[in-house]
């Protein structure tokens, strides 16, 4: 068995779950805050029959929109968490002065090599992706409100751009340029 | 036992990347796919209906009366569709004569005419017994003295609220509850 597709698929549980329950928190959240009256109908005109439906279109959209900012919202933590350690934890480019405050406030553990970290950020980047692009199509069929999916968009492009950069410099690390090579 | 695995694994682990590689894309799809399953919608069925089923204002609306009489009781009304409705009524038991009680009113909220075909299903009524749609004092019999049922058609002006009575002529004593269904449909 391949270890990257391995490393991979563990890697994958954690965000398809955490995408699912916060899209699930996050209509909850906001049935609770603007008091909405939600119920579950049964639909035989769409994909799926049971349907959670409002008596107005208003209210549908505004419980899709916020539910959408929850599950962008969870998985840009996520990214954004394995973009931190890939910059400022990862054990190639540790200086000594952050080792120290690690070991005191006891976060040696979050200490990452880009080899656990780079499968990780690859799955959760695609998770947002997925997130975005679902988020874009509904905003196209005027199902959630546009800045959502605008948000959306410079998110995952932003957390994109910063993987790439922090993969680059991993492997400036495992394979220097030949004027790195001869200055050494 | 664990070496003979690690072996087994050595030689043919390879043959489980595509099922590895299935499994990621289902890990892939299924979060996406409950995401849009999630997605709410527009409610099919309108709101304002009161328990009973009943206030669309902008058709033709069907309310219980408040007080039955002469154990005449609407016992309940199902909307089984926009347009179209079910009514129970029972009949306590009693002894032969006329007993007459208000049952429902029909409210035309739109702007036209509406004709409201009526269906009607009897259980458990002697022969000899006539049922009758009282509209406004005209009777519209709904079952006669020989069984025989008739389908009455009511029409509801637009803006116009009709009082639907119950007339239930037994020529004699009944010791059990009857009860029989109306079946009402918009056109």
């Amino acid at each position: 068995m391949s270890k990257l597709l391995r490393k991979i698929l563990s890697a994958a549980v954690f965000p398809a779950a955490l995408m699912i329950v916060s899209k699930i928190a996050g209509m909850i959240l906001v049935n609770t805050v603007y008091d909405l009256p939600w119920r579950i109908e049964m639909m035989t005109d769409t994909w799926f029959s049971i349907q959670i439906t409002y008596p107005d279109q208003a209210s549908a959209i505004l419980c899709n929109s916020y539910s959408h900012v929850s599950v962008i919202l969870a998985l840009t933590i996520g990214t954004g968490i394995l973009l931190f350690q890939t910059f400022f934890l990862n054990v190639h480019f540790q200086n000594p002065k952050v080792i120290i405050r690690l070991i005191q406030f006891d976060f040696l553990l979050w200490l990452s090599e880009g080899s656990t970290i780079f499968p990780k950020l690859v799955v959760w980047l695609a998770f947002l992706w997925i997130a975005t692009l679902i988020v874009t199509a509904q905003a196209l069929q005027s199902l959630v409100y546009p800045w959502i999916s605008i948000a959306g968009i410079v998110i995952s492009t932003l957390a994109t751009w910063l993987s790439a950069r922090g993969f680059e410099r991993e492997i400036s690390t495992l394979l220097p340029e030949h004027d790195t090579l001869r200055a050494v | 036992m664990k070496s003979s695995l690690i072996r087994f694994y050595d030689r043919f682990g390879h043959f489980l990347d595509p099922f590895l590689v299935l499994a990621l894309v289902a890990l892939l799809f299924i979060p996406a796919v409950t995401v849009l399953n999630l997605t709410p919608r527009r409610s099919a069925v309108s709101t304002e209906r009161t328990v009973l089923g009943l206030a669309d204002q902008s058709s033709v609306s069907v309310t219980p009366a408040t007080e039955n009489e002469n154990g005449i009781t609407l016992e309940k009304i199902t909307q089984r569709s926009d347009t179209a409705y079910t009514l129970y009524v029972t009949h306590n038991p009693h002894i032969a004569g006329v007993y007459k009680s208000e049952v429902f009113t029909l409210f035309n909220g739109t702007d036209e005419e509406k004709r409201v075909p009526v269906t009607a299903t009897f259980e458990g009524y002697a022969s000899g017994t006539t049922i009758a749609i009282v509209i406004n004092n005209v009777k519209f019999i709904v079952l006669g003295p020989d069984g025989s049922t008739y389908p009455p058609t009511i029409y509801i002006q637009p803006q116009k609220t009709t009082v639907v009575s119950i007339e239930v002529d037994s020529p004699t004593d009944v010791n059990y509850t009857t009860g029989f269904s109306l079946d009402l449909t918009v056109e």
